[in-house]
């Protein structure tokens, strides 16, 4: 599984219970941050890591002291979010 | 950086009295204004189970902190006469002044040689209590008897959605001796961040008022009042993704060992999700890093620590030689962290407090 699919299973998991109607349907255009509440935020934080580690079989830190913050979060979109992981890959 | 090596002071027991009544989030969520679907999350993802509080305004920090001292002393064979100092760590003292501690002094049958007072810390409060302690003990003292806790549920408005369903009651006594022993401590301030965890009102600064006393519907969507805490959870979030992980790095480091020298890992309980990372992030399982505490009991603030030892490894502490990194977070903003060596203490099951 790649990283995209990896961060569209997450979103898709984390609104099963958030219910919420745009991440429904998401695109990497689609708005993230400001469509979750700061639980379900640390939601995507946790099946991010935890299906990284599955497939990479090593913990990788997604959280930093930027993530809730609104303009600094990596989290803004799908896309920024796909990008910010690769990221901590290839950094 | 405060950094301290001690070589003459350990832990002989650790007792925690949790409030009377416990509560469950199913009984209070419709309090919080919680559906179905919210309830659901906050069970799941925050841990929210149950809580123990004082189901009385009469209980105080105090009466929590007396019931375990005097089982601490009775279960160790100590008379409260041969205490030479009495610390006490708390965010809700019985009277603004003067120092519980000095009233526990005179409950507890101590002496009027006892050195009493009190420390105004929360979630790193017991690792600075203990400091202090291990500190009188290399001066010269030979016994003191440090006691934590809150009554948080007197600080944290009853309809605030995000902190009160978090918060649970409960006072622990610790008795410190002077044995050799190795610890090592590493502690941490940054007021810069002093209004993330904060009770704004009742100080000089802001005095208690009409306007301090009126409930309000905040930015976050909780109801609080201006005398309650309030708890920015991005900004506590933030700092301690930050702080946690490197304080462990910097106190291992400190006092020569590797993790896989330290028995249990005893943080400071504040929320499932804090827990989790940490865990992760250093590597050491739940097996070593107990993170129950917060649904059994609720989050003890300055007594989680002691709380989970007395709640979760009772029969580990009370069997053994262990080698503990405590380590606690929070309001201050204030964070620090040690190691220190413990042996067969008297360390039984959390209790709650009898009426």
């Amino acid at each position: 599984m790649d990283i995209e699919s990896i961060v569209y299973s997450a979103i898709e998991k984390i609104n099963q219970d958030l219910g919420s109607e745009v991440l429904k349907n998401p695109t990497n255009e689609t708005l993230l941050f400001s469509e979750l509440d700061s639980m379900a935020v640390l939601d995507l934080i946790l099946e991010l890591e935890e299906a990284l580690q599955e497939i990479k079989g090593e913990y990788i830190q997604i959280a930093s002291q930027d993530t809730m913050d609104p303009n600094k979060t990596p989290f803004k979109s799908v896309g920024s979010t796909i990008e910010y992981i690769k990221g901590l890959f290839d950094g | 950086m405060a950094k301290l090596h001690f070589k003459n002071a350990s832990i002989r027991g650790i007792v925690t009295t949790v409030g009377d009544k416990k509560v469950t989030i199913d009984e209070e969520a419709s309090k919080f204004g919680y559906d179905e679907k919210l309830l659901k999350r906050v069970k799941k993802s925050m841990g929210f189970n149950s809580r123990y509080v004082v189901s009385s305004e009469d209980i105080c920090t105090s009466d929590l902190c007396l019931a375990s001292a005097k089982k601490l002393l009775s279960g160790c064979n100590i008379e409260a006469k041969s205490i030479d100092a009495l610390l006490m760590v708390t965010q809700t003292p019985d009277y603004k002044a003067p120092s519980t501690a000095i009233i526990l002094q005179d409950r507890l049958g101590c002496s009027t040689d006892t050195i009493a007072y009190d420390i105004n810390l929360g979630c790193s409060g017991f690792i600075n209590g203990l400091m202090s302690a291990y500190s009188l003990i290399e001066s010269g003292l030979n016994r003191v008897l440090l006691c934590v806790g809150d009554v948080a549920s007197k600080f944290a408005y009853e309809k605030d959605k995000n902190l009160t369903p978090l918060m649970g009651d409960a006072g622990s006594a610790i008795l410190i001796e002077k044995s050799l022993s190795d610890s090592y401590f590493i502690l941490h301030s940054d007021g810069s961040g002093y209004e993330h965890l904060i009770i704004p009102a009742g100080g000089c600064r802001y005095p208690c008022n009409e306007e301090a006393l009126t409930p309000k519907e905040r930015g976050d969507g909780s109801i609080r009042r201006d005398v309650d805490m309030y708890m920015n959870g991005a900004e506590i979030f933030n700092f301690t993704i930050k702080v946690v992980p490197k304080m462990f790095d910097e106190l291992l480091e400190f006092a020569g060992k590797s993790k896989d020298e330290i028995d249990y890992f005893v943080l400071h309980q504040a929320n499932r999700y804090i827990l989790q990372n940490i865990s992760k992030r250093i590597g050491v399982g739940s097996d070593r890093l107990p993170m129950e505490t917060v649904s059994t009991y609720g989050n003890q603030n300055s007594a989680s620590i002691p709380g989970t030892i007395n709640g979760f490894l009772s029969d580990k502490y009370s069997s053994k030689k262990v080698t503990s990194l405590f380590a606690g977070f929070g309001i201050g903003l204030s964070w620090g962290a040690c190691i220190v060596e413990s042996k067969n203490i008297f360390a039984p099951a959390i209790e709650q407090y009898k009426i």
